[in-house]
Formats: C-alpha cells, structure tokens, sequence
C-alpha cells in the first residue's frame, strides 16, 4: 500500500503558473478530497502525481520518485479516472473495463484479468451493460465503467477527477460507497477531485482546499470547512448544518457580491 | 448477468472470432487454388497442380507459367494485401481515425512521387525498374520522416500527425503533378499506369521481399494489439495504464510505412484496401486489435487476391489494372456491411 | 461619298467576275468565283468578309478566296495567303516543313522548342504553350492570322473562346493515316504551295505503292502474327496494342495480323503466358524514346533486350528467331511514316523486299523533306535492329 509525499510540486502551462509550491503527505489507505473553486488546479495536481503532466519538485509514492519509475510500474501503482467525455470507438464495456488489466495482463487474457474484470463490473453493479457499445452509454453509465476500469486495474493509489459530476444522487452514493468500501478494505489509497463540499465531507478522511494554485488548508473535514474559509475560497456566504445521518451539511446562502474568483 | 455469464459470454465471443478467422483464413486457401488454375493459357485444373507438386524448373510452357508468372503473382496478391490491410489497420489504430490509412496520411502520395521522379527525370521507363522501386521506397520513408519531424514539433498527437500527413499528401501531390506537367508524354503515360497498380510486375525475388517485411512486421504489429487497444482510450488515460503512448505511436507509423513502401514500390499505389480491409474487418470481428489485426490481413489479401483474378479474367486477354478492381469489388462490399449492421464502430 | 465608292467599286469588280468567262474549268477557280461573288453580294447588303478582304482577294483571283474544310469539319475561307501562323503541336510542324510551308510560322507549341535537333529553326521562335494549354496573351501578341491545332486538343474553351473571331483555328491531326493524304492537300492550299506539295505526296504515295504492290497479293493465312506492344520495361505491364491504335494500323498496312485483333480494343495490359500461347512470329515495339532525341539509344535497346529475357518468351518463334524489332514514334507516325512502313514490311517479308534499300528511303525523306542536321542524319536511333552497332 502506498503513501504520497510532495515537495514544493509547481506547474505552468507556458508562462500561465497553475500550481505554487503544493507539498503534503498522504498515509496509506487514506482518501483525500481536493476541493476548491474552478481553475483552483485540483484536475492539474491530479494529473502530476500521474505523471501526465511533468512539474517541477518532487513526487514521492512510497518514498519513490515517481520519474524514476517506470510507465508501467507507475500504472500498476497508481489508477486514474479522467473526466468522462472521451469516446472510445469500436469498444464494449467489457473491453473499455479490461483495457484496466493492460499493465498486468500478458497478450491473452488470463483467469486473474477475468477474475477482476468480472469483479469490477460486478462492484459497480454494471452486468447487463457489458456487451454494449461504450460510446452507446450516457454519461452517468460512462462514468461508471471508468471507475470499473480504474477498479480492474487493481490500483494502490486511486485517482479521481471529479468522478460522480455526471451520476445522480442515488448513484453519487453508490459509487463514493464503493470506491470508499475498497479503501477501507484493502488499504487503497484514494485521491478525489470532488465539487460538492457535503459529499466531499462525508466521505473523505481529508479535505485539502485549493485556491489559485496554492493550498489554503488541509485537514480533516469538520475542522476545515468553516463560513470563514467558504467564504475565504469561495466567495460564498454559508451556513455549516450538522446531521446526525448525513453528518456535515454546506448549504451555500449567497455569492458575495465584488468578491474576485 | 452473474459472474459466469460474463466470462462465458467472452470466451464465446473469443472462440467466435478465431473461428471467423479460421474461415476467412480457409476461403483464402480456395481462393488460392481457384486463382492458379485461372489465365489466359489455357492448362487444365489437374495440369496445374501436377506443375505445383512438380516443382519449378520444368523446361515447358506450363512450368514457366505457373512458377514463373500465377504463383508470385498470387502470393504477391496475398501478400501485398495483407500489408496494406495491416498497415491501415495500425494507423487507424494509433491515431485513433477511421480515416487515416496509408493514402491519406502522404505515404502512397511520397511513393508515387519518388516513381514518377524516377520516370520522367531518370534513366526512364524502360532502364528504370530498379530506380523506380528504390525511389519510391525512399520517398516513402521521407515522408514518414516528415510526418514525425513536423508532429515532433507539436508533441505525437493523432491530430498533429494528421496534420501534417495530409501536409505532406499534398506537397508530394503537387510535385506529382508538376512532374506530369513537365514530362514527355509516354512518361506521364507511365506514370499514371504505375498509380494505377499492378501485380503484373512480380517476381519470386520481389515476393520474397514483401513476405520477409510481413513477416517481420506482423508479429510486432500483434505484440503491441494490447496497447493499441488501449490508446482507444486517449492518449492520457493510455499513459495512466501503462502505455508507452508516443513509443507505439512512432513505432506503429514507422512499421505501417515500412510495409507500405515495401509493398507499392513493387506493384504501384494499390488504394483502398489499407483503407477498407480494416474497417470490413473492424465490422465482422470487432475493434478488438488482437483479432483485428490478423483478421484485416486475411480480409485485405481475400480482397486483393480477389480483385486481381477477377481483373484479368473477366476481360481476359485484357487485363483491367488491380486498383480499379479493388474498388469495384470492396466498394459495394462495404457499404453492404455499412448499411445491414446497427453497431457503432468507430 | 465614302460608301458609294465603295459600292461602285465592288459592283465594278463584282460585274468584271461575273462577266467575264474565268480561264480553265478547274473546280477551285469556280470555286473561288463563286466566293467572291457572294462575299461582295454579301457586303452590299451590309454583311460579308469586309472590303479589305475583297479587294485582297480579287487582286490575287482566281488564286483567291479559297475554302477549306478542316479534319474537325469547320469550314473556312482565306481571301489571301497566309503570312503569320502559330503552330500547337510537332506533327503539324513536321509537315508544314515536308511542304515547305514553315517560313511563315512565328509561333510553336512548347512541344516544338524543345525539339532542337527535329526543328532547328522552328524551336527558336516564341513559345505559345503546351498544345494542351494555349498561353492565350503569347498567341495574341504573335498577331497571327492562322492557328493550327490537333482536332480535340486544345478544347475549344480554352482556345477559340479566348480569340477573336478573325483568327481561324484549324484543327488537323497529321499523325492519323486515314486522313493524313487528305490534310496535307489542305496545308498545301493554306500555304499556296501546291508544287512542293505535289513533290512530298508523289514520295509519300510512291513508297506507300512499294509495299502495297508486294504484300497485297499474300492470303490471310499465310500473312506474318505479330504481336504489337508499347515499351513495357518494368514501369509498366506487358501493354498490347490492337484496333484503334496507330501501331495496329502500321502493322496492318504492313502486311501482318495482329494476335491482339478482336480481343483488345486500343491498347490494354494483357498477361505474359497470354503472349506465349499466341506464340508470334514477330513482336513489334513501339517507343516513345529516340528518334529526333540523341542519347536514348540503350532505352530502345533496353526494351529489346527485356523481352529476350522475359521467362518462358524463348519459346516464342519470334523470339526463338531474333524477330523483335522497334520503331519510335519519330520513325513509325506522321510524315516520315511511310519510311517506317517499308521497313516494317520488310521486317515481316524479307525476301518480298530483298533488293529495296530502307535505310535509303528513310535517309531520302529526312533530307529532302526535314529541316535535320547531320547529327540526326548520321548518329539518329529511329528504329531496332537498324544495322549500326550498340
């Protein structure tokens, strides 16, 4: 299982810097929320630790640079779900879901691929799909068989950037349920790019709240979200509500007006 | 669908496809010993297979015939559509396109070029044989070349290589035409039979070429079936599973061009079935390129070798060029698929 | 005033035409009466050629007007010689030449300039263009009063449209025998040189009568097969020629059958073991290559030699035999043709043609009837085998 250490992690693209010296530490099995208004650099950061993007500063996953690993070893590391809206031609669910066993499988696909093919389609409840066209799907379904590709790929380090925008509520749930299930079972290590601070809180073990690049705060949700820090990275008037089943509730009130994003 | 109906449901799928291409694989073999019986010599069915068992080397009008000009004609046939099949099948794969193939991409363009260069400026038509193939073979990986060294620039993206594949198709267009312009009559003459392609030019050295380059190039085309899949995905997310995304990209051009220099420097810009053979293909077997791969290669020499023993019989003495046929025959076979079946495949 | 001269005048000529009784009863000089008189009824009711025309022709009556018809069939009539032309393509310049008719071309295709050693003088003029794509400004500039062109090529949208309309645009082939007589008897009437006319055609039909009278008489079957391709080399495929072909027809008029007859029409690629199943007595080759151009001898040779090594070909009676033979396009079409004809019969009956000199009848044409140096004369590759070493 691994643990993410970064060091004064920057990036730009060209001249426009969009990420400023972003260090924390992550321990295994820990799921981390990046929260933080748009252009904030969540979907950036992720993207670095998978080596997508090249920043400067260092990356540690178990105490390893990740450049000096290599592509595959990283892939059998780390899973990643983009955002959906790539179609993916001539492919069924079952070959976007195997498309995860790429890192593991040789040129057949062996019992232990199938094995965690079928698990992965069946976790995020799937089955009846499997023979469909990818590109046929909605959105939400799309969004789905992402996940299951990153969960066949059988990964120590979750990635997700914004991986329940297109679900509904109910599957919201299910799917945070899932990816927070596997965690808490196997020790993965989850990083989640999340909009809703409710959602956010209620399933992260840590927030860390990004605005313009740079982190405002990290740490564990109730401590972090207060109407001073929303209001701080948001520009939003709101009220923190406590539930006794939901748990910690953001109900935003109002913009503030001349407030500069 | 419980666990076991996804696991059989693949390996039936799986079993369904080997079996498909056992037969396509079949149909090429009956193709095959139905294309040496056929030619304007008239030698009977029996004859020509005691002339094969036989062996080469018989000092006689049928032994000529059948070892000297059907058998690398034929084999030629297979071969050459098997490569351009391959060739457009890999780089519809890794530029994710179902429009990219040899022709569109300036490879096939470059060639004739260099084989018009050869022509009109060369020792020219007749003293030209060996400097046609060289240039054009030449031509064909500057373009390559070319196509890299520009996309380079940009970063190796299926839009930047495209980019600049068409860039180059019409550079090398251009100067095609220019060449025509300036060109003694019975040059352009040549150089417009050599676009059109032919098998007639074949020998067992040029065959001997073509299947050393297949078979060279096939097993690397299947070895990297998997990543290709996967590049499906996008170039990240391909990155995130492991792919070398750039290093097939590269790789996949410079093989599909190599295959396709290999293959028109001999016989002329064939079209189509590195366009068509995959998609055929794509259409019967799926995107899945462990499949496709092998598939396209049988579709595309089942095309080719079809073509060609249509194109010579049916006028027979006349022989109607390869490249026309290939479209008659692959055109309404294509929209045949095209139209009867629902499935989203690209 | 002005007007009424005019009418006076042309009555005057009109009535001295009219009236007077024209010498001889030939059909071009009441041919030109007839002309002349309805270009001036024409013009006193406000229309015909214009009254320069007119006077220019009847100066020169009954020489003038003259009509002629091209191969295209459009019908033109020239009220005085011509003195400025422009000539497209090298099949017309080659017989403008035979008739002795060039020195009043002031303009050639660009086919014609770069032909030097076949147009020594005629490739120095200004350049009008491809004989497929006029420089339309170029012509004009010439300010010529005659056109000449192939019947199809230039299309008239590109050429005629773009003219005005004084200029006539003669279309004539020149390289096709079932016209070629017919228009040089034309080009001889738009040049007014009827004696060396008259001087090229008497050499053209004498020679023609050469090899009619010898094969004429040979039965269907025992006439030479010949199989007729272009160059194939390796560029192209084995390319036979038949019906509709230029080769087909020289062969033909030769005396021998073509193997390709009835199963090809104009040229088509056809296989190798098609050809060792005919199995022909002769295999004819035409080459672009040579001829007026120094330098490509071994391309012709090359082609020779290619079919000697074609697998299987050697057991082919013509091969077997050593009859390949080769004519260029310089030799075998257009106005020196007739030299090629001799010469592929004689390749075909040897013993029928025994004591006729070819090399003579062809060095004959290119001396009395071409504008060639001694280069050409002396070291030109028209045909193969022609007897010199490699």
């Amino acid at each position: 299982m691994v643990t993410i250490a970064t060091d004064t992690v920057k990036f730009s693209y060209g001249s426009a810097r969009v990420l400023y010296d972003v260090t924390f530490r992550l321990e295994t099995g820990t799921i981390l929320a990046l929260v933080g208004p748009n252009g904030s650099g969540k979907t950036t950061l992720i993207r670095c630790i998978d080596r997508i993007l090249h920043p400067e500063g260092s990356i540690l996953i178990n105490e390893q640079n990740i450049h000096q690993m290599s592509r595959n070893d990283l892939a059998t590391t780390i899973g990643y779900v983009p955002q959906n809206g790539t179609k993916i031609a001539a492919a069924t669910v079952f070959d976007v879901v195997m498309m995860g066993r790429t890192p593991h499988m040789s040129w057949r696909l062996g019992d232990v691929d199938i094995e965690r093919i079928e698990y992965a389609i069946r976790l995020l409840g799937i089955e009846d799909l499997a023979e469909r066209e990818y590109n046929d799907l909605s959105g939400g379904q799309q969004q789905k068989v992402l996940i299951a590709r990153a969960i066949a790929q059988d990964p120590k380090l979750l990635l997700l950037d914004e991986p329940t925008n297109s679900l509904d509520i109910h599957h919201q749930l299910e799917a945070l349920a899932t990816i927070s299930d596997i965690s808490r079972s196997t020790g993965m290590t989850v990083v989640m790019a999340v909009h809703d601070l409710s959602i956010a809180a209620r399933y992260a073990d840590m927030l860390m709240m990004l605005k313009n690049g740079a982190i405002v705060a990290i740490g564990k949700p109730e401590e972090l979200i207060t109407p001073d820090r929303i209001r701080e990275v948001y520009n939003v008037d709101a009220r923190i509500l406590h539930d006794p089943e939901a748990g910690l509730i953001v109900a935003p009130l109002r913009a503030v007006v001349g407030g500069a994003l | 669908m419980s666990d076991t109906a996804i696991r059989t449901g693949y390996a039936k799928r799986t079993h369904i496809r080997i079996l498909i291409i056992g037969g396509l694989l079949a149909l090429l073999v009956l193709l095959t010993g139905i294309a040496a019986t056929l030619g304007s010599y008239p030698i009977g069915v029996i004859e020509v297979y005691e002339t094969i068992f036989a062996g080469p080397g018989g000092n006689s009008d049928i032994s000529t015939i059948v070892w000297d000009y059907r058998l690398p004609r034929i084999l030629m046939g297979i071969l050459a559509g098997a490569a351009l099949g391959l060739a457009g099948a890999m780089m519809q794969g890794i530029l994710r396109n179902p429009l990219a193939s040899p022709f569109t991409l300036g490879i096939a363009s470059a060639a004739s070029f260099g084989a018009s260069l050869a022509i009109v400026l060369g020792a020219g038509v007749a003293a030209g044989g060996s400097l046609i193939i060289g240039n054009a073979f030449l031509f064909t990986l500057i373009a390559a070349g070319a196509v890299y060294g520009l996309a380079r620039f940009r970063g190796i993206t299926p839009e930047t290589m495209i980019m600049a594949g068409i860039a180059i198709m019409y550079l090398f267009s251009a100067l095609t035409s220019f060449l025509q312009y300036i060109g003694d009559t019975e040059d352009v003459h040549a150089v417009v039979f050599w676009m059109f392609g032919s098998l007639g030019r074949s020998t067992w050295e040029t065959v001997g070429v073509v299947a050393i380059l297949v078979g060279a190039l096939f097993p690397l085309f299947l070895l990297s079936a998997r990543s290709i899949n996967t590049l499906a995905a996008g170039d990240e997310a391909a990155k995130s599973l492991g792919v070398p995304v750039e290093h097939i990209r590269i790789g996949g051009m410079a093989g599909a061009s190599l295959l396709t220099a290999g293959v028109i420097c001999f016989t002329g810009t064939i079209g189509f079935i590195g366009l068509v053979a995959p998609h055929i293909t794509r259409m019967i077997l799926g995107g899945d390129n462990r499949f496709l791969l092998p598939g396209t290669a049988v579709v595309g020499a089942l095309v080719l070798l079809g073509a060609d023993s249509i194109g010579r019989t049916i006028m027979a003495p006349q022989i109607l060029p390869v490249g026309i046929m290939t479209a008659f025959l692959g055109v309404p076979f294509f929209i045949f698929l095209f139209l009867s079946r629902r499935r989203n495949y690209w | 005033m002005k007007r009424v001269c005019s009418i006076l005048i042309a009555l005057i000529l009109a009535t001295g035409i009219i009236i007077c009784p024209v010498h001889g009863s030939d059909d071009y000089s009441e041919d030109a009466r007839q002309i002349l008189a309805t270009g001036i009824l024409d013009h006193l009711q406000g229309g015909g050629p214009g009254l320069v025309m007119l006077q220019n022709a009847a100066a020169l009556y009954p020489e003038y007007p003259r009509r002629i018809t091209d191969t295209a069939g459009t019908e033109f009539t020239f009220y005085r010689p011509v003195e400025r032309v422009v000539v497209m393509h090298a099949n017309a310049a080659e017989s403008i030449i035979a008739i002795g008719g060039d020195d009043r071309i002031v303009g050639v295709g660009s086919t014609i300039n770069t032909n030097t050693l076949q147009f020594p003088e005629l490739s120095q003029l200004p350049s009008v263009g491809k004989w497929t794509e006029p420089d339309i400004e170029a012509i004009l500039a010439l300010n010529p009063d005659l056109i000449m062109t192939y019947v199809t090529w230039p299309e008239p949208e590109k050429l005629e449209r773009h003219l005005p309309s004084r200029i006539p645009v003669v279309r004539m082939e020149y390289y096709k025998a079932e016209v070629f007589h017919e228009e040089i008897v034309k080009t001889g009437r738009i040049f007014n040189e009827q004696e060396n006319t008259n001087e090229y055609l008497q050499w053209y039909d004498a020679t023609l009568a050469l090899v009619e009278d010898r094969i004429g008489s040979i039965p269907y079957n025992e006439r030479v097969r010949v199989y007729a391709e272009s160059g194939s080399g390796q560029s192209f495929g084995r390319r036979a020629y038949s019906e509709g072909t230029g080769l087909h027809d020289l062969l033909v008029a030769a005396g021998g059958v073509n193997i390709a007859s009835g199963h090809v029409t104009g040229y088509a690629d056809v296989e190798n073991e098609w050809i060792i199943h005919q199995n022909p007595d002769v295999i004819l080759i035409w080459s672009g290559k040579a001829g007026y151009k120094m330098g490509e001898r071994d391309e012709v040779i090359q082609l020779y030699e290619e079919i000697m090594g074609t697998p299987g070909f050697e057991r082919i009676e013509a091969v077997k035999n050593d009859r390949i033979y080769i004519v260029t396009s310089g030799f075998a079409f257009g106005t020196g043709s007739p030299a090629a004809l001799v010469q592929v019969a004689k390749w075909l009956y040897p013993d029928l043609f025994e004591y006729i000199n070819t090399t003579e009848i062809h060095a004959e044409y290119l001396k009395r009837f071409t504008r060639t140096g001694a280069e050409i004369h002396e070291q030109g590759t028209f045909y193969y085998p022609d007897g010199r070493e490699l």
